[in-house]
């Protein structure tokens, strides 16, 4: 599988991790996604910013 | 006889079912004990010392050979390890070598054994529930850990959060389901990854069919995407435990009991 599939399949991974990881906020499941949406939006430009972080370094220190 | 929750659960991890029987349980107690001796005898009358190819770290020598805390998750169920590692030949070459060696029907009967220990820590804590004194609301709350570690979500269902239930459910069988896809039903078999299936196990039915089916096959080919395989397996069983920790809480606060602890203490 190439790096392109995996990056397809983080996010509805992500998302199905943070379903579970809110569930004792809520009590039925519109409220779940309700909160489950916007921290996958959060962990997915977290991830991207760390990402980037990395790429840089690799560029600034390892010729 | 009163027992201190702490010392029921301690209790309880040594002799399953002997807290309960002594707090005045003794139907439970017996279910504790047959069910958790019950499947580890049936386990590892299969597997015999196959049982030490599972430890993470092996242990040749030492006081880790004789309380053998790197076999997990059966460590949990502490009285049978403690019992069948004092049973344990002495390492020689031949020993260790037999160890090695596959057995078969080792899947399932690895399963058994594993289980026998999420079902000792299941069995405790709710030997703790009952030495607390407190009535059960919809559900005892090991019950319903029991029932989610299973069957991800049941216990939300059954306490009445259908949707949350049905919900976080399918998500914990998604995630397990495609870890089994990537890795071509290979990322859920315990003499290869010892350790991660430990994560696995708590995800029970996934765990179970995993054992029973794609396990005992034959890879024919090295899966792709193996790696992703085994850490989303892992995902999901964690995933589920911490559905189980919601579930138990929420048959904890269902508690008429703990209902009215909380008005007195507000």
């Amino acid at each position: 599988m190439s790096l392109l599939e995996r990056l397809l399949w983080f996010p509805p991974i992500v998302f199905l991790i943070m379903v579970v990881y809110v569930a004792p906020k809520a009590s039925d499941a519109r409220g779940l996604v309700r909160l489950a949406l916007p921290k996958t939006g959060k962990v997915l430009g977290w991830t991207a910013v760390i990402v980037v972080a990395m790429l840089v370094l690799e560029e600034l220190f390892l010729p | 006889m009163v027992l201190r929750p702490g010392q029921a659960a301690i209790l309880s991890f040594a002799v399953p079912g002997l807290a309960h029987v002594l707090l005045g349980r003794p139907v439970r107690g017996l279910v504790a004990f047959a069910l958790t001796v019950g499947a580890f005898a049936a386990g590892y009358a299969i597997v015999g010392d196959r049982l030490w190819y599972m430890e993470f770290m092996p242990q040749t020598s030492g006081i880790f050979r004789h309380v053998p805390v790197f076999v997990l998750p059966e460590f949990l169920n502490f009285g049978c390890t403690m019992v069948v590692a004092a049973l344990r030949d002495a390492p020689t070459p031949d020993v260790l070598r037999h160890v090695l060696l596959p057995r078969p029907g080792e899947d399932f009967a690895l399963a058994l054994t594993g289980f026998s220990g999420y079902a000792a820590a299941l069995f405790a804590a709710d030997a703790w529930w009952v030495a607390r004194g407190q009535r059960s609301g919809r559900m005892a709350p090991a019950a319903a850990a029991a029932l989610t570690w299973m069957v991800p979500g049941s216990g939300h269902f059954l306490l009445g959060q259908r949707s949350k239930g049905l919900l976080t459910g399918a998500a914990v069988l998604i995630v397990f389901g495609l870890g089994l896809f990537f890795g071509g039903g290979h990322s859920v078999e315990r003499s290869s990854y010892t350790l991660w299936w430990a994560g696995q196990a708590l995800c029970g039915i996934g765990a179970l069919f995993a054992a029973l089916v794609t396990a005992p096959g034959r890879m024919t080919e090295f899966p792709e995407s193996l790696d992703l395989g085994y850490v989303l397996a892992t995902c999901a069983g964690l995933m589920n435990l911490m559905l189980m920790t919601d579930a138990f809480t929420i048959a904890e606060e269902s508690s008429p009991d703990f209902t009215a602890a909380r008005e007195a203490s507000a």
